[in-house]
């Protein structure tokens, strides 16, 4: 509850702050599978944006070894991370602290981040025995909101994963489902997203959180875990 | 120490999957700026510094990224994907200053300056931009030339004046690296134990000096110390030993002369022009108007390990025509070698003439040793690009023969002569790789094989009627040079069409209309104008558009002001003095020459190492950015430059 309120006041202090002055993170993380009480996350790939500016060289890229036996093997094919390479990675802990000092005062932004979040949050309380619950951005959300708002084609609406948005936007995608390459589609997604929400005068966090935070959840999760790719 | 281990290899392993995952994302972007303009001269490690400072944006069609009198830039712009117009605009009328496609950058003038911007910059499509920051450009800028020269010269140019552009522009162009040979002072690689002697020395005393000093060679000086000749190994060997002479005789019975002479300023590259020239091994080296050094063939091939002057010496030595043509095989190697070395074109070419005229030379003297002393002097002369000592690759035979008025009652018999033996040079040089004019213009045949009362009748007819064929004829024609024999023959005649043409307003104006009648493209856009069907779809004729246009100008300009010299640069460092055209545009125009002749030669090279026939039609898309920027530059001062002819001649432009 005394959380929750925080979070609230956090998201009070930054609705006034410009889209263009915000630090955000735009992250993705692979996944050992989608229950988020038994799987794991297996890499973080992060990048920085400032307003719609991406920053090359500020990029975050840590592959993890899971702590879970059970593998599925569509995460496999999808990532081309075999087990055995993961079990000489380091340990989460380290890695979430170091990701942490990264994304510190950032908003998170991601394709469907929620899914990233509930993890990141989860992995942080697990190992960290720390409290770890950011403001998240859906680049998904905000995407359909620009449908629905005849901005967008209605041509897109049943898009959902990452790869179709990108080329609907006519982003060039090349090195999908690695971490760090997805978030950086993600960051270009992020980028044409805002122009889109500067022309309809959208210009604070505020009005970004509202068309784009997933704790304005709603029948969209289903949506979502079809979109999200593990 | 198991646990030790993993540790090691833990730590080794996370390095390896962040540098590789962290250069996979960054990489694209690196692999991007190499192709770029001056990042593409800077190491893979100075790139990636670059990178992790770079963003990335995106600009919708239409959005303006900069603004006229707006704040100044912060960033330099690379334009990944997109183009952007610069405009200004004065009293409501948009002027446009240029186009930026990919790969071209903006911004900088003012990023420098810190003044505001001059111009607007609107994105004409949508564009991604990587924005590198201002203080990683300054540090570039300050650590490596090569980037300073660059942006000095592509975007400074235009707001600098004359003097100081000059100054740059002349590096520009020779992108070398480290080339040695173009690069190296002869006083670098010369060898400075020169040791002189009196003229009057005897040959033992001269040969134990160099004994003495295991030395090759001896200069040999006069009284007041000037430098008359040289004695080498060989001239002891073949001038003394062999033929038995007394070793009391003075040197300079002996020494081999006149003794040329480089400056010990001179880059190598010069030293083996001039060696080729005279054909000889040994040059003095002159610094400050003093004896520095000698420099040898030997010295030359060991700083690059091989040498244009090998395959001169095969050609001497061959007395039959098979001999020519293996050594004239060779001329591909050693064009492949000098363009691998960064040589600048007008280098080249050089090489290219001088290897050329030595295997005609060789070949007419087989023909007079065929057909006997000829009955009255002649002189052979070489066309078009031959006589601008501009060939390329092998190229067609463009040739002709002068020979002198004979006598009334030998005129057949003359004319019978020289038939046969210009058809024997015809088929020979076809042997060695030169096919025959498809335009019959060698002088096998009758037309082209006149006495020198014939060739000026040719020349006034040419001149006073300049219709169709004749003004066609002229350029090809006017650019004649003597190759062999009696050159004075040569002389008259050029003396005789600078002569009659100087005032002929008319033929100039028809020489001024072939020059501006093929424009270059200016209006493309992210591609070229490029042939629009047929088997060269796609791809842009360099000759047509650049090379020829250039070449048709300055010869107008040389007939109009009287220069007897046939190459264009040499044309234009004589015109320098005597055009005011030239005289504003000189440096610009010798650059653009060398650039376009360079792209030429070295299309034709690779064309060759696929084994086709070398053409003159380049995919403008198989061009670096820098390449395609400067070629952009060069046809906007050809154009430029047939603006000027037009007003200049505009009476007689028809």
């Amino acid at each position: 509850m005394i959380r929750l309120f925080r979070k609230k006041i956090e998201k009070n202090a930054v609705s006034k702050q410009l889209i263009a002055d915000t630090n955000f993170v735009v992250v993705d993380t692979e996944l050992t599978g989608l229950n988020e009480f038994k799987d794991n996350i297996i890499a973080i790939g992060a990048i920085k944006m400032k307003g719609k500016t991406i920053k090359i060289g500020e990029v975050f890229y840590r592959t993890v070894s899971p702590t879970t036996k059970k593998f599925r093997k569509e995460s496999i094919m999808i990532h081309e991370i075999t087990p055995s390479e993961l079990e000489t990675c380091p340990k989460i802990g380290p890695i979430l602290r170091e990701f942490k000092d990264f994304s510190k005062d950032c908003i998170f932004v991601g394709h469907c981040v929620d899914i990233d979040l509930s993890f990141l949050k989860r992995e942080t309380r697990n190992n960290l025995k720390d409290f770890f619950d950011p403001i998240g951005i859906d680049t998904l959300l905000i995407y359909k909101w620009l449908i629905n708002k005849g901005i967008l084609s209605q041509d897109f609406i049943n898009k959902n994963s990452l790869e179709d948005i990108a080329l609907s936007l006519g982003i060039e995608v090349r090195e999908l489902h690695d971490a760090l390459s997805d978030a950086f589609i993600t960051a270009q997604i992020f980028q044409k997203l805002i122009i889109y929400l500067t022309e309809l005068k959208i210009f604070t966090i505020g009005e970004l959180i509202n068309i784009g935070s997933i704790d304005n959840r709603t029948s969209q999760t289903i949506i979502k875990k079809e979109a999200y790719q593990f | 120490m198991i646990l030790k281990y993993s540790h090691i290899n833990r730590v080794a392993y996370i390095l390896h999957i962040f540098i590789y995952f962290v250069v996979k994302i960054i990489e694209d972007i690196m692999e991007f700026l190499k192709a770029v303009p001056p990042f593409e001269f800077l190491s893979d490690e100075v790139i990636n510094s670059v990178t992790v400072k770079t963003s990335m944006e995106y600009y919708p069609k239409g959005t303006h990224i900069l603004l006229q009198d707006g704040p100044p830039s912060e960033f330099l712009y690379v334009i990944k994907k997109g183009g952007v117009k610069v405009y200004r605009r004065v009293e409501n009328e948009e002027i446009i200053i240029d186009y930026r496609s990919e790969g071209d950058s903006f911004g900088f003038v003012s990023l420098m300056s810190g003044d505001k911007s001059r111009a607007n910059i609107v994105a004409i499509d949508d564009t991604i931009c990587y924005l590198i920051p201002k203080e990683t450009i300054s540090t570039l800028i300050n650590k490596y030339p090569e980037v300073r020269d660059f942006f000095l010269r592509s975007f400074m140019n235009i707001y600098l004046d004359k003097g100081y552009r000059d100054d740059q522009s002349k590096k520009a162009i020779t992108y070398t690296v480290d080339k040695i040979l173009f690069t190296t002072p002869v006083e670098e690689i010369a060898t400075k134990n020169v040791v002189a002697v009196n003229e009057t020395t005897s040959i033992r005393d001269a040969a134990k000096i160099m004994c003495e000093n295991s030395i090759s060679s001896l200069i040999v000086i006069d009284d007041q110390g000037i430098p008359l000749g040289i004695i080498t190994d060989k001239d002891l060997r073949k001038k003394v030993v062999a033929s038995a002479r007394n070793v009391d005789e003075p040197v300079k019975n002996i020494m081999s002369y006149p003794i040329i002479k480089i400056d010990a300023k001179d880059f190598c590259f010069e030293a083996v022009v001039r060696m080729l020239k005279y054909n000889i091994h040994h040059l003095l080296v002159i610094k400050n108007g003093k004896i520095n050094g000698i420099i040898t063939n030997h010295d030359i091939m060991m700083l690059q390990g091989f040498s244009p002057i090998t395959i001169v010496r095969d050609l001497e030595i061959h007395q039959t025509v098979e001999g020519l043509i293996n050594a004239s095989k060779q001329v591909n190697t050693i064009v492949g070698n000098l363009i691998s070395q960064g040589a600048k074109a007008s280098n080249i070419t050089r090489i290219i003439t001088e290897i050329n005229d030595r295997i005609v030379r060789k070949i007419i003297q087989f023909a007079e040793r065929e057909f006997g002393q000829p009955p009255v002097p002649y002189c052979w002369i070489a066309l078009g690009s031959e006589g601008r000592k501009e060939q390329t690759f092998k190229t067609d035979q463009d040739n002709a023969l002068i020979y002198a008025d004979p006598p009334q009652e030998q005129q057949e018999a003359v004319q019978k002569y020289f038939i046969e033996f210009t058809n024997y040079v015809k088929e020979n040089l076809l042997k060695c790789g030169f096919p025959p004019c498809p335009g019959d213009i060698m002088a096998s045949n009758p037309k082209w094989c006149q006495p020198i009362r014939v060739w000026k009748k040719y020349f006034s007819q040419w001149i006073y009627m300049p219709k169709g064929e004749n003004i066609n004829l002229s350029n090809i024609f006017f650019d004649f040079r003597g190759i062999y024999g009696d050159l004075t023959l040569e002389e008259n005649l050029r003396d005789y069409l600078l002569g009659i043409v100087k005032d002929q307003k008319v033929f100039l104006g028809y020489l001024a209309n072939l020059a501006v009648r093929n424009k270059p493209p200016l209006g493309f856009f992210k591609t070229f104008v490029v042939e629009k069907s047929g088997e060269h779809k796609d791809k842009l004729n360099l000759k047509i558009k650049g090379i020829a246009p250039i070449i048709d100008i300055i010869r107008l300009f040389s007939l109009e002001k009287g220069v007897k010299e046939t190459s264009t640069l040499e044309r234009i460092e004589i015109l320098k003095n005597k055009h005011t055209v030239i005289k504003d545009y000189a440096d610009e125009i010798i650059y653009a020459f060398e650039f376009l002749t360079l792209l030429r030669i070295r299309h034709q090279y690779e064309q060759i190492l696929q084994g086709k026939m070398p053409d003159n039609f380049i995919d403008p898309e198989s061009l670096s950015n820098l390449e395609k920027k400067l070629l952009k530059d060069t046809f906007q001062l050809i154009s430029k430059l047939q603006d000027i002819l037009i007003e200049r001649y505009k009476l007689m432009i028809i």
